[in-house]
């Protein structure tokens, strides 16, 4: 499930980005090896060797010159039922269908994040002024509440409706 | 004052370094950054260390960040965490780049094919830029 930049044009502004990020989650260590070995035969240069308890694997797409970052544990995500009803498939090109975070949870992940930039702050504004009654009001709460993000997100809406 | 404490523990905790240079980089009096380095080592959170060098002259002494230090660092750039970072004009500009987003949409335009046109535009820039500074590093190649 595609999380970050990328799923940005769906439900925010447009904006560059220069890495791709996808947020997986795998039980066995056999499968992920398997995952390893795949990618590196697509050209992929991976520095680490297979760790279930990574929170992130870096990647490297030598053909296209882009980093990708790999998320077992993305902050402030939580792998469960609700996360994949509210995911959805976006059309990235012509016969290019991929899953993404749903506009909830995206915005939480952006306020979770440990290293939280002004950029994801700006990304999140905007999409709750471009998703303003698409969201999910109560399902958005209780994410934010269960990160203890509530304060954030609603300082953030105060300061996006005062402008 | 706790941001000026998180200031000198975030200057020093991966580079421990001396007074003199802690002032130089922290470019404030050397009189305010004597004063606090007192009260820090007093609370635990700094200690100085003798730095032997082969040179003449007195031991220069080191300042470091003690385990009660990097705590205080890092439960300090939690609170930051806490604080909205953006100011006035980024909201702004998100407000408007939301609203010309909302506009495209409206128009039926293809806000992926938009964002891919803008995405490869930049990364031409970026690998324009990163082949002329090779070859400005390396010109024979």
């Amino acid at each position: 499930m595609l999380i970050g930049g990328l799923v940005l044009p769906a439900y925010g502004q447009i904006r560059t980005t220069q890495d791709i990020d996808i947020a997986i989650t795998i039980k066995n260590i056999e499968t992920l090896r398997h995952v390893f070995e795949e990618l590196r035969k697509k050209n992929f240069e991976i520095p680490t060797t297979p760790n279930l308890d990574a929170a992130c694997i870096y990647l490297f797409d030598r053909e296209n010159v882009v980093d990708v970052e790999i998320w077992q544990r993305p902050d402030g995500v939580t792998f469960d039922k609700q996360l994949l009803q509210k995911r959805t498939r976006l059309p990235l090109a012509e016969n290019l269908l991929a899953w993404a975070i749903g506009p909830e949870d995206f915005i939480i992940n952006k306020l979770a994040r440990k290293d939280r930039r002004v950029q994801d702050e700006i990304d999140v504004i905007s999409v709750l002024v471009r998703q303003k009654d698409r969201l999910d009001e109560n399902y958005l709460v209780r994410r934010a509440k269960e990160f203890e993000m509530l304060g954030l997100l609603e300082a953030l809406r105060k300061k996006a409706k005062t402008t | 004052m706790l941001d000026e404490k998180a200031a000198v523990l975030k200057t020093i905790h991966a580079n421990p370094c001396g007074i003199r240079e802690l002032v130089e980089k922290l470019h404030w009096k050397p009189e305010r950054v004597i004063s606090l380095l007192k009260t820090m080592q007093e609370e635990g959170l700094i200690e100085f260390l003798g730095n032997h060098t082969p040179n003449r002259g007195r031991p220069k002494k080191l300042v470091v960040a003690s385990t009660l230090g990097a705590e205080f660092l890092e439960t300090s750039e939690e609170c930051q965490k806490k604080a909205i970072q953006i100011n006035h004009n980024d909201i702004k500009s998100a407000v408007y780049q939301a609203n010309l987003a909302k506009k495209l949409e409206e128009y039926h335009v293809s806000l992926f094919q938009r964002f891919w046109e803008l995405n490869s535009i930049a990364l031409k820039i970026r690998n324009s830029i990163t082949v002329e500074n090779t070859s400005k590093i390396s010109p024979d190649f």
